[in-house]
């Protein structure tokens, strides 16, 4: 509810109390990570790293946030910004490429090993689009937010990268 | 027209999408970085003790938003009286002003956020149908009596009263007489939490 995050950040602003943030983080803290280690591709201390300076750079920001788009949005784009600034410092690297994936456990490791090296297969913007639109359900304006561009490339984008997941998909199952 | 992604295809993705929970300690991190930074004060010494410490956050929140914080953007409307409720309307010439004092003593522990809905939720459905508003206190103010009214001393509030019954916050409403602004006030949520609410009449002159 947007209400709720303009009553938490208006105390937050005014006392600059640790409560208030607390209480903020919680109401965002999952979505943001699910994001964030995402991008990060499974690797936990970086998505830990990635999601602490996100949160800093999100409060010395909170005064200048004009609620054009929910606080929830705004957060989501600060996380995706700082994970693309990080791999466009690493030469050779989009956060896809080489590094380790996270398998969920021993039971589902053996089902899911094919189909997560077929995911990593998908450029990055794809597998982006596809977190965002099919796994946390945001909508293409909301999207088009997070990652500077129009609703209109969004779609196009989303279209593209079910496309190109399907195709592979299809392909490991010939 | 676009085919979303059927259940198992979902299911591949969701494999890559790494379903952990944030880690507790992250949290941590983040706050002692902004201590750090002098993003976050150190809390006065009431709000770390006990809850009337997290009723004072929630009242402030309030009072901000009620008192037009967000410069028209509020999603809290200010009422101009005129309503959709007619029985509960109340031609504005035959009402009186009430002050609802909130005490900052001691509730149960309760989940602050849903503190939070439940009293701005319970504002707006007073206001739909009359003038109201609220305001958060300051947590120091100055006791006097006769004894020490020449040397008038500023104190915590919460100090002179051991830290119970002192006012938090307060509502304000119009209602047509006492009992309407008794009922109202039996609606507040701070008595969900056994809390002490102290109603009064403004003296119309």
């Amino acid at each position: 509810m947007k209400i709720l995050d303009k009553v938490l950040v208006m105390a937050y602003l005014q006392t600059k109390d640790e409560f208030a943030f607390r209480m903020l983080y919680q109401r965002h803290a999952q979505a943001l990570w699910k994001v964030a280690i995402y991008q990060c591709n499974g690797d936990k201390n970086l998505a830990e790293e990635i999601t602490q300076e996100s949160w800093i750079r999100a409060v010395q920001g909170l005064e200048r946030f004009e609620w054009r788009c929910s606080l929830r949005t705004w957060l989501t784009k600060i996380i995706i910004n700082r994970c693309r600034e990080y791999y466009r410092t690493i030469p050779n690297q989009s956060g896809l490429i080489g590094m380790a994936y996270h398998v969920p456990g021993p039971d589902h490791a053996l089902e899911l090993k094919d189909t997560v090296s077929l995911v990593a297969e998908l450029p990055e913007g794809y597998r982006t689009i596809l977190l965002l639109h099919d796994l946390e359900g945001y909508r293409h304006e909301e999207i088009a937010i997070m990652l500077d561009i129009a609703p209109g490339t969004s779609k196009s984008q989303l279209h593209q990268a079910r496309k190109a997941f399907r195709k592979l998909f299809e392909n490991q199952n010939k | 027209m676009e085919t979303p992604l059927n259940p198992d295809e979902k299911k591949i993705l969701r494999s890559n999408a790494h379903m952990d929970k944030v880690p507790h300690s992250l949290i941590n991190q983040i706050t002692t970085k902004m201590k750090n930074e002098n993003l976050i004060q150190p809390p006065p010494a009431f709000i770390s003790r006990s809850i009337p410490g997290y009723l004072s956050l929630i009242l402030l929140a309030i009072g901000l938003l009620t008192a037009g914080y967000f410069t028209g953007k509020s999603t809290i409307p200010r009422s101009n009286a005129t309503t959709s409720n007619n029985d509960a309307a109340v031609n504005k010439s035959n009402k009186s002003q009430f002050i609802l004092f909130v005490h900052n003593d001691d509730t149960p522990q309760a989940d602050p956020m849903q503190q939070v809905k439940e009293y701005s939720a319970w504002l707006k459905k007073i206001q739909a149908t009359r003038m109201a508003g609220g305001e958060h206190l300051q947590d120091k103010g100055w006791i006097l009596t006769s004894a020490t009214a020449d040397k008038i001393v500023q104190t915590k509030v919460q100090e002179s009263f051991n830290g119970r019954n002192e006012v938090g916050g307060y509502f304000s409403f119009e209602a047509a007489n006492q009992d309407e602004a008794v009922a109202i006030a039996k609606t507040c949520p701070h008595l969900n939490y056994n809390g002490t609410l102290e109603l009064r009449e403004v003296f119309q002159h």
